[in-house]
């Protein structure tokens, strides 16, 4: 995807809950992530448990397998579609992801490992959210083709680990700021 | 420009299936590697030998070459890369044994996400340092200039001193005594280290050839000139030309070498436009320039524009004490590079390296321990081994006179002990002042004592 060529302005994040997803989560990150980013947010459409797909032996949902799916999923015009689950995303040839997304595509994100209480942690759904709107905005940055940066101050540093996420910057650094189409700037980096 | 400045990790994936090389590939991508992947061992091993990688990651269940295989020959081709393995979780065991013949580490498929990217992190670190290291000893001088006598010492003072100026150096030295060497330790030692060293041989080339080859050429300069052509000025851009065999070069070509040296720019062959060049010269001759400007073949405002720096490279019959020093170094390097298990001479093949002339000085030595070093039986390289003329000429020419011999012998004491007076008085077998009194007598000087 090239800035010179821009896919228009992003007007709206359409959210997909995949499976059972608790709606008070669901409502709860909604506007969050509305008030995160420049743009509105809504609930759009649900995909229920059965039509996921899965990984073969491993209780997983198929990251890439799930963006496909979303890719021909119907979407408004100049909405981006993030799917959202509760269940954990996997890839063949990885363990994990928190998330995973298509550049000039859409996007999925997984709360699976977000809550403290997947490391046996007490149980924090603010905690739980704050992580899934960071991730959110991470995978944003990769759709506007973003890849990832060095820096620990910036929200596109690569996080296998939730610390990471944690730890990371909540927003762009310069450079990587500077890299955001002009369709997708005033969304993500306001 | 530089290639110091080369900060994008380079990783070279190779698996047999594509899902893997095409699923990691694009998520190093993004993590910001520069990624190439290869199939199998021999696109593998193509790739690795076009360029250096600093992390493979190597499948270790392939058909044909396994990664196992690809590994060892891997290390031929790019030593300096770091090897991980990926394996499944039933062949662990392998990937252990991976470890012992090299590899960095080893990962298991799945991966995880974290463990990945922070070995792959390791591993570019633990190639960064060791490819550091060898880079310092590259720029030492005395790796190159091997020599404990007080001329050979000078030599290598001489070259640290002037390497970090941009001074025009002129090597005067007999051929074979390692005058591109100092070249390379004086580019080595200096600022320009991470640009270009270019050598032009200048002897070897016509003077038509020579003047394309040095300031380069446009499309249809001459017969045969089927493109543009940079020439080696504008290929050392920023870094060292060395113009080998200066003293034959032809008037002609004197005059232009003279113009770019003063002008710092070059003009192309057939072309109109000046071409703004940054560039150090260290030029070398195994002739006299003097005699030559004398005899009226070499410019005389030349020679003044290059010698601003001399350095005189002794041949090495005049510092006969470096022979065992200097033939150890090559022995070492040669085992090293041929494969073979470390060699050391026998007492009568030392002494006939050390008795011999050298008048192809270095490299006759070089020669001479190579073929030792392929005759020779480990541990040992015998007299045997050596080349003929070596072991025959090692006999010195008859002195004539007692004093001859006692002079001959006086000076080979000396040299040895690196003009150490008290010791070369112990094994004369007389007092200091009695060698002093001979040292005058016989009219001898200690090299590098003129200055
Ligand atoms: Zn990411
Ligand atoms: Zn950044």
């Amino acid at each position: 995807m090239s800035a010179d060529d821009p896919p228009g302005p992003l007007r709206a994040i359409e959210i997909v809950a995949l499976g059972d997803l608790d709606a008070e989560i669901l409502d709860a990150l909604v506007r969050g992530l509305s008030r995160r980013v420049g743009v509105p947010c809504r609930h759009a459409a649900d995909i229920p448990r059965d039509a996921l797909p899965r990984l073969a032996g491993r209780s997983q949902l198929d990251a890439d397998a799930v963006l496909s799916l979303l890719a021909v999923y119907p979407a408004t015009e100049g909405a981006i579609l993030l799917g959202v689950t509760a269940e954990d995303l996997g890839h063949p040839l990885f363990t994990f992801f928190f998330g995973r997304a298509r550049m000039g595509g859409d996007a999925v994100v997984s709360l699976h490992r977000l809550d403290p209480a997947y490391y046996g942690l007490p149980a924090s759904r603010n905690v739980m959210l704050r992580r899934t709107i960071l991730e959110c905005v991470h995978e944003l940055g990769h759709i506007a083709g973003l890849r990832h940066c060095r820096d620990y101050r910036c929200i596109m540093r690569f996080s296998g680990d939730v610390d990471v996420i944690d730890l990371r910057g909540r927003g762009f650094c310069e450079a990587c700021a500077t890299h955001l189409p002009r369709a997708m700037r005033h969304a993500l980096h306001a | 420009m530089t290639t110091a400045a080369r900060d994008t990790t380079s990783v070279l994936i190779v698996d047999d299936e594509r899902i893997v090389r095409e699923s990691l590939g694009s998520w190093f991508r993004d993590d910001g590697y520069d990624v190439a992947t290869a199939d199998g061992g021999r696109m593998a091993l193509r790739l690795a030998a076009e360029r250096p990688f600093d992390v493979a990651l190597l499948d270790i269940k392939m058909p044909g070459m396994d990664g196992l295989d690809l590994q060892r020959r891997l290390a031929g081709v790019a030593p300096d890369t770091a090897v991980i393995i990926m394996t499944a979780y039933a062949s662990v065991e392998t990937a252990v044994n991976a470890l012992k013949s090299g590899a960095y580490d080893y990962i298991v498929k799945p991966f995880d996400p974290d463990e990945l990217s922070q070995l792959v992190r390791r591993a570019t670190e633990h190639r960064r340092l060791r490819v550091e290291a060898s880079a310092v000893g590259k720029e030492n001088p005395h790796d190159f200039i091997i020599g404990e006598s007080p001329a050979m010492r000078r030599v290598v003072a001489l070259i640290e001193s002037v390497a970090p100026t941009d001074a025009t150096v002129l090597i005067q030295g007999e051929s074979g005594t390692g005058k591109e060497l100092v070249a390379k330790a004086t580019h080595a030692a200096s600022p320009r280290c991470f640009n270009p060293f270019v050598a032009v041989h200048c002897g070897a080339l016509a003077e038509g050839l020579l003047e394309s080859e040095l300031f380069g050429h446009e499309k249809g300069a001459f017969t045969g000139a089927s493109g543009r052509h940079k020439g080696k000025f504008e290929q050392a851009q920023g870094g060292t030309i060395f113009l080998d065999e200066i003293g034959d070069v032809s008037p002609k070509v004197q005059v232009e070498l003279l113009r770019v040296l003063e002008e710092k720019c070059v003009t192309r062959v057939g072309g109109s436009e000046d071409v703004k060049v940054d560039f150090r010269v260290v030029a070398a001759t195994n002739r006299d320039l003097r005699e030559a400007i004398a005899s009226g073949t070499f410019r005389e405002d030349l020679y003044y524009r290059l010698n601003v720096v001399t350095i005189d490279l002794p041949p090495l019959r005049e510092h006969p004490g470096d022979i065992p020093l200097l033939a150890r170094h090559l022995l070492d390097r040669c085992c090293h590079a041929m494969g073979k298990p470390p060699m050391r001479f026998s007492a009568e093949a030392l002494d006939a390296l050390k008795r011999h002339d050298w008048p192809g000085n270095v490299r006759e030595l070089q020669n001479a321990v190579e073929r030792g070093v392929v005759l020779g039986a480990p541990p040992e390289i015998t007299r045997a081994d050596l080349p003929r003329y070596v072991v025959d000429r090692a006999v010195r020419p008859m002195p004539h006179t007692l004093a001859d011999l006692e002079r001959a012998h006086v000076v080979r004491v000396l040299e040895e002990s690196g003009w150490n007076m008290s010791q070369s008085a112990r094994i004369l077998g007389i007092d200091r002042g009695t060698l002093y009194a001979k040292v005058k007598r016989f009219g001898l000087e200690r090299p590098g004592n003129e200055r």
